[in-house]
């Protein structure tokens, strides 16, 4: 099957072992190659902080361009951990710059609110969660709904509540996200702060 | 880094894979929570990509791919093209260098006649300047010092020219014998172009007849029959890896009495050691092993200007001690009184 994510080249090297390359014979494949294994979780770190895919897919580029400036001078002990501070840095540096005088918006860091629905929605979904689950769930839009009971209490996979709803893929993931929050939200107002925890 | 780690990655990586292409269920979304959780840097990445959850990423993911492989590639390519120049730059450093080692022999008499001919100002720097180079330094010195008019006794030269022969007799096979006086003369004509052929196609020289001629003046006329000239021919072939001086040495017998001024080059010495300086070149076998020095040689000159009785004090091989003979025999002297000539042929890289 056609990955995007995984590389086959190198792929039994070290990340260590690719920098150390990198930086005695300025061999960017290898550079490239390390980086291409991280790729998709340092889009993900600029996607939480711009919220724009074009943004974020722009800001993985010069992230690299960056990587090999830096990567020839610096000792990197982790590779993956530097990296991480790296991407981060970057994507907030961006993001400030452009937001210096629009203070209506929220900063990054206040995404971590967002964490928390993740986290304690995650472990409260027994399907003999009680009332008030079943009360939020009616409280759902339609499809948010349906989604979210497919997934959670039929636990069919995206593909298989695209094909029932007629929807595209992307369109699951989103209800099943939203009607997450949405649900969170509406049990947070019940009172109920996470039923296991 | 800690393996666990870099399996946990791949396998966070596989779970937002299936995630993004909707293969993906419940027990996947645990497995993929409890990775996220475990790892800040994997949760941000987790949290990154729920706030879109419609959007496409993988189109991204696969635009980003291609955009960093086409950054990294095309520094790759100039490189092979700069191999490829490389290549060539050799190949042509290398046909520079060698091919002035084939010109000379034909040039050389054109060097004399014309102090700097043009075809040979032409040639690569390189080539002409790394034997200057390594001859001027000896050259002061050694110009006075290797020409040592000795003058030893008579007949221990003529032991020590009679055993060569012999030797060279002894060289040749039996079968050979008989003809090989027959061949002289036809060998003489066949490597006349290379040999003779520097001497006689100058016009200023002193008369070079006697000396081409000697040799067949003495033969009888064999050519003139075709059984003997075929004869002749199939002991050519064994005669031709004999050295050239051999052939000089033949005509030692023929004592050629030395005349009035003593032997020098017609044009002097500092034409003489010009004219080595372009065309003593090492043979072929001679750079493959390696091998440099110098040659040193003791002549007559015969009253015609043709060095004779020519021997070989301290030779090189690898064909570098039939090369000093020719270029020895190809340059013009002054009738010799009989002392011998010692003259030292330098052959460098």
């Amino acid at each position: 099957m056609f990955s995007f994510f995984r590389t086959k080249a190198f792929e039994h090297d070290t990340d260590e072992a690719l920098l150390t390359r990198f930086q005695q014979n300025g061999d960017l494949t290898s550079l490239s190659a390390l980086y291409e294994r991280y790729m998709p979780m340092v889009y993900g770190v600029c996607l939480k902080i711009f919220r724009d895919p074009v943004k974020s897919q722009d800001a993985v580029m010069s992230i690299y361009e960056e990587l090999v400036r830096k990567a020839r001078e610096h000792r990197v002990e982790s590779f993956r951990g530097w990296l991480y501070v790296l991407a981060r840095n970057h994507c907030l540096m961006e993001w400030r710059k452009n937001h210096r005088h629009r203070t209506d918006l929220h900063p990054p860091e206040d995404m971590n609110q967002f964490d928390a629905v993740e986290a304690t929605f995650d472990v409260e979904m027994p399907v003999n969660a009680g009332k008030p689950l079943e009360k939020c769930l009616e409280e759902l839009p339609g499809q948010q709904r349906q989604s979210v009971e497919l997934f959670y209490f039929e636990e069919k996979s995206y593909k298989e509540i695209a094909a029932l709803l007629s929807q595209e893929v992307g369109k699951i993931r989103s209800y099943i996200q939203n009607g997450r929050r949405n649900l969170k939200i509406c049990l947070e107002k019940a009172g109920i702060r996470g039923i296991v925890e | 880094m800690n393996p666990s780690v870099q399996t946990d990655d791949a396998r966070f990586l596989e779970l937002l894979e299936r995630w993004l292409r909707g293969d993906f269920n419940r027990s996947d979304e645990q497995e993929l929570r409890t990775l996220v959780d475990a790892d800040g840097f994997r949760r941000e990445a987790w949290e990154g990509f729920i706030v879109l959850p419609e959007e496409n990423h993988e189109l991204r993911l696969v635009a980003l791919r291609r955009h960093l492989r086409a950054r990294t590639a095309p520094k790759r390519v100039p490189v092979r093209i700069w191999m490829a120049a490389a290549a060539v730059f050799v190949a042509l450093a290398a046909a520079v260098y060698f091919l002035p080692r084939f010109g000379p022999k034909e040039p050389a008499p054109v060097a004399r006649t014309s102090p700097v001919p043009a075809e040979q100002s032409g040639e690569s720097k390189s080539a002409v300047a790394a034997p200057e180079a390594g001859y001027h330094p000896e050259s002061p010195g050694s110009s006075e010092s290797a020409i040592r008019p000795s003058a030893p006794a008579a007949s221990t030269r003529a032991g020590d020219l009679a055993a060569p022969e012999e030797r060279a007799a002894g060289d040749k096979p039996a079968g050979a014998m008989p003809v090989s006086v027959e061949t002289a003369p036809s060998r003489m004509a066949d490597s006349a172009p290379v040999v003779a052929g520097g001497p006689a196609s100058y016009q200023q020289l002193p008369p070079t007849p006697p000396t081409l001629g000697g040799p067949a003046a003495n033969m009888p006329a064999q050519p003139a029959n075709p059984a003997d000239a075929k004869a002749g021919r199939d002991a050519n072939q064994q005669a031709e890896d004999m050295p050239a001086d051999d052939e000089t040495r033949t005509k030692k017998s023929e004592a050629a009495k030395p005349v009035a001024a003593p032997g020098q080059p017609a044009e002097g010495w500092e034409a003489f050691f010009r004219y080595l300086r372009r065309n003593a070149r090492l043979t072929d076998a001679a750079r493959n092993n390696n091998i440099s020095g110098k040659v040193r040689l003791q002549f007559n000159v015969g009253p015609g200007g043709k060095p004779e009785k020519v021997q070989i004090l301290k030779g090189l091989g690898y064909g570098c001690d039939e090369e000093a003979v020719r270029l020895v025999n190809a340059f013009s002297w002054t009738a010799g009184d009989g002392n011998p000539v010692t003259v030292e042929i330098p052959f460098v890289r």
